[in-house]
């Protein structure tokens, strides 16, 4: 099994948000790198240095199960932020351009509020819908005037 | 101190001990416990994962990312404040404990 493999592997079998997610297989990747400069030192194969490194991590289904359990907030953070994004981008974002300023403050808040990787996404898109219903209101303006 | 795990809170003060001299990453903490315990607390490194994450969701220590040169970035956690203060009731609950342990045991030697 290569690293690569076993992150896989790993990445398949937990169940946290994305950016926790990712930082975490970091984080490993880096302690197996120690792990096999560690056991290449010693004079083995790299193959061997990888073997010996996955066993030693012995990142098994419990520890899995336990980072889980440990990351369960940040899932219901990142729904409850997903939940947020969805009323700005369709019922509040609409009214809140006409209150000029007031909009980026709660777009701030949401990605602020927002853990998980769908959480972003719609805070994304909400600004996008605020950009575009400005220009809108703006061109409507303007003509107005002229 | 969780009593009612006792393999959890043994993790957490280790960790918690080694963090309170200097900020360390994964695999240093897995080493240095081994090392400094002759091997009587030799984790699997994973185990520590669960406990670094706890500890770090809790706001007992702060992780930071730095960057090793060729090497690729490292996680660092530190001991917070709340950390400190944690550590401190924690070695504290253990003394407690062990105390009462010692106790119990000399007194079914008799």
């Amino acid at each position: 099994m290569t690293i690569q493999e076993y992150l896989k592997y790993l990445e398949c079998n937990l169940d946290i948000p994305y950016p926790a997610r990712r930082d975490f297989l970091s984080e490993i990747e880096s302690h197996l790198d120690d792990f096999i400069r560690n056991y290449r030192e010693k004079g083995f194969s790299k193959e061997t240095a990888i073997e010996k490194a996955i066993s030693e991590l012995a990142m098994n289904q419990e520890i899995l199960k336990d980072l889980d359990e440990v990351h369960a907030p940040m899932v219901l953070t990142g729904l409850i932020g997903t939940f947020a994004g969805y009323i700005e981008a369709f019922h509040v974002a609409p009214q809140l351009i006409q209150k000029e300023g007031s909009f980026p403050i709660w777009f701030v808040s949401e990605i602020a509020l927002s853990t998980s990787f769908v959480g972003m996404l719609v805070a994304l898109f909400t600004l996008v819908i605020w950009y575009v219903l400005s220009a809108k209101a703006e061109r409507i303006e303007h003509m107005r005037v002229s | 101190m969780d009593v009612e795990n006792i393999k959890r809170a043994c993790s957490e003060t280790l960790v918690l001990s080694l963090l309170a001299e200097k900020k360390m990453h994964g695999y240093d903490i897995g080493c240095e416990i081994d090392a400094r315990t002759k091997g009587y607390f030799s984790l699997k490194h994973g185990t520590l994962y669960p406990v670094l994450h706890r500890l770090e969701a809790d706001g007992k220590i702060e992780g930071e990312w730095v960057a090793g040169g060729a090497d690729k970035p490292r996680k660092y956690y530190k001991l917070t404040k709340a950390g400190e203060a944690y550590r401190e009731q924690n070695i504290s609950a253990w003394q407690n404990f062990i105390s009462k342990l010692s106790i119990f045991v000399k007194e079914l030697a008799k």
